[in-house]
């Protein structure tokens, strides 16, 4: 079995290798370079806008590190496909609503890569983003309505609970906006799910 | 518009290229550029044994099935393989469209100027005039010179031959930061003249240089575009690992070109016509030997976060001397759980160009490091010791090189090399032989 990150070959030897006969997607040192923190962020940012209490709760399982930083440099900006699999064990339960990437195609985005990490049965496309680029409003509250990218899809009824996905979690607008979206269109519950958190302004 | 300074020598993704389709197409039409898919699938023949297609990367030719993964792509709306293995260059798909040059290659333009200032010992003149024969003869070139004989210096002389017969040269190493030494380097020897320098990041002009400096990855974008490459550390990783660099550096050579190789510890697997052997640094004085310590439970010691004190007293000897020195571990883990506070580098450490100038501006007393500082540094007065010389990452190319590191200054010209061990191994031995025997000619 080689490594998806480092190329290295191993063979973990476990309960779990033997009983499935599936390997790990990664070298154990390639597994320890990453942190798992399963971390429940709050942002205050939202407080006193019609984002706030979108949201229900938010879990981010990895810190955003220089090894997170790297991986979604090859995973994203360079596309390799294959390193969907070195979280993608993560989630398997379901149902899952991916956030969406921009709706038109682009030479650069091969594929969507949150979606690309969750199983196929359990996906569930209630979104699409478009481009939704105003500015110009004075206040946040404005701002955070106006710059608004998502839409609801849909045309079933709602569910009433809901799994948004997204690999990283910074300011938490992305989810915030996806979540107002869903809320006013019948959801009751949205619960938030990201790989990765930071505070930092990602590259 | 300039199509051949454009195209020439090099194989380009089309989204790269921001020129209309129908100008390329009329480019194809001419016969001056051929479109061609990035990835193919070689489907096996009927008495093949294999049941699923190979895939080949038309870019860097890769045929490693491990290095290839397919997956519904938006671009071309179907299910579309790619190459991961020169994926940090650029994504390549089957459905992605490369372009190559089929025209008349351009001549030399500049008129490059010898200016370097330094001298040649008798030796290395020796080593650039047997250099210049096998140039003459067209023949492939190996010079095998020990660590600080000066190797670069004689690389100046044949290069300067080379521009007189109007050759086109790319030196090929295997590091970037190898590249970042010998940028000014050659700057200051060549001037009048073209040098690029390519590695990840670096800027990606136009055209073709007279002289291409380049990491060997980086030579998987070109084709056909050298007479000569000169291949820097022929022996070092990733060349002896990655059978696909070879492929590459021939790629880029034009039909008659020739690859020369520079290396202190040439492997079996160089091939090459002519050889010059260089046993002498340019200071004359021998090299240090290597001397053996026995550190029989440095492992059990370092994990319970404790010195062995044959190395404790060794690195106080150090300091208290006021010699610069480097410890080299066998692995990134021992070097980051070594107790005390003394810096450390490793290939991914963000510090590692700034540390290895404190220590050569005497501001760190010494530096711990893995296998990434064997080649390459010269730090005046250094003293070096191996920890853990037995274990398999330590050949006997990387022990040569690592001893190497110390004596390269004609005012300093001795050192301490030690090796601490578990237990003398082949490699170890055949490197202490060796340096002992290139001491003896």
């Amino acid at each position: 079995m080689n490594c998806l990150l480092c190329g290295t070959t191993y063979h973990e030897i476990s309960w779990y290798a033997l009983v499935t006969g599936k390997q790990p997607p990664t070298c154990k040192d390639c597994h320890l370079k990453f942190n798992y923190i399963e971390s429940t962020p709050s942002r205050t940012y939202f407080q006193g806008t019609p984002l706030e209490d979108c949201l229900d709760s938010v879990t981010c399982l990895y810190e955003y590190n220089e090894w997170m930083k790297d991986y979604f440099h090859q995973y994203k900006r360079l596309g390799d496909h294959a390193l969907s699999r070195v979280f993608s064990h993560h989630f398997t339960r379901g149902p899952y609503t991916p956030i969406p990437i921009y709706h038109a195609t682009s030479p650069s985005k091969t594929f969507p890569h949150v979606e690309a990490f969750l199983p196929k049965k359990s996906t569930q496309h209630l979104l699409m983003k478009v481009d939704a680029t105003n500015q110009s409003q004075r206040t946040l509250s404005e701002r955070l309505v106006s710059s608004n990218p998502f839409r609801w899809i849909s045309t079933e009824p709602p569910p009433k609970e809901i799994y948004l996905v997204d690999d990283i979690y910074t300011t938490g607008t992305t989810l915030h906006q996806a979540a107002y979206i869903a809320k006013q269109n019948g959801v009751q519950i949205v619960r938030g799910l990201c790989l990765a958190e930071t505070f930092l302004k990602k590259e | 518009m300039n199509y051949q300074a454009y195209f020439e020598g090099k194989i380009q993704d089309r989204k790269t290229i921001h020129l209309p389709d129908n100008e390329i197409q009329q480019l194809v039409e001419q016969d001056l550029i051929v479109s061609y898919p990035g990835v193919i699938a070689i489907t096996p023949s009927r008495f093949s044994m294999l049941k699923s297609p190979i895939f080949q990367c038309m870019r860097c030719q890769s045929t490693d099935p491990k290095m290839f993964a397919i997956h519904y792509c938006l671009y071309c709306a179907k299910n579309c393989t790619y190459c991961r293995h020169c994926l940090s260059m650029g994504k390549v798909a089957q459905c992605t469209q490369l372009l190559k040059w089929k025209g008349t290659l351009s001549s030399i333009q500049d008129t490059p100027l010898f200016t370097w200032q330094g001298s040649y010992s008798t030796d290395q003149r020796r080593a650039v005039d047997e250099w210049i024969v096998s140039c003459n003869q067209g023949k492939s070139h190996l010079v095998n010179a020990v660590c600080g004989a000066g190797k670069t210096e004689i690389m100046f002389g044949a290069i300067q031959h080379l521009l007189t017969l109007n050759k086109r040269i790319a030196v090929a190493c295997p590091r970037t930061d190898v590249i970042l030494e010998l940028e000014p380097r050659f700057q200051d020897a060549f001037t009048n003249c073209r040098i690029d320098s390519l590695y990840g990041g670096s800027e990606k002009p136009l055209g073709l240089g007279t002289i291409t400096l380049a990491t060997t990855h980086q030579l998987y974008r070109f084709h056909e575009a050298f007479d000569v490459v000169i291949i820097d550390e022929a022996d070092a990783f990733p060349y002896s690992a990655d059978q696909t660099l070879v492929k590459a550096v021939k790629k880029s050579l034009k039909s008659d070109g020739v690859i020369h190789m520079i290396s202190a510890t040439p492997t079996k697997n160089l091939l090459f016509d002519t050889e010059t052997v260089l046993p002498r640094r340019f200071h004359q004085h021998p090299l240090p030997v290597p001397r053996y310590e026995k550190l029989l439970t440095y492992e059990k010691s370092l994990k319970n976060k404790k010195i062995p004190p044959k190395l404790a007293n060794w690195i106080s000897k150090q300091i208290e001397s006021n010699c610069p020195f480097l410890v080299f571990f066998p692995s990134v883990r021992m070097l980051e759980e070594f107790p005390g506070d003394l810096k450390r580098v490793h290939a991914e450490h963000p510090m590692r160009k700034n540390y290895v100038q404190l220590l050569r501006n005497g501001k760190i007393p010494g530096l711990l490091t893995t296998t990434i500082l064997e080649r390459g540094i010269t730090i005046r007065n250094l003293q070096v010791a191996v920890v853990g010389a037995e274990q398999a990452i330590f050949t006997k190319e990387a022990l040569i090189q690592i001893a190497g590191r110390v004596g390269r200054a004609a005012d300093a010209p001795t050192g301490d090399v030690v090796f601490f061990h578990r237990g003398v191994t082949e490699e170890m031995h055949r490197a202490k032989k060796e340096i002992e025997k290139l001491n003896a000619l």
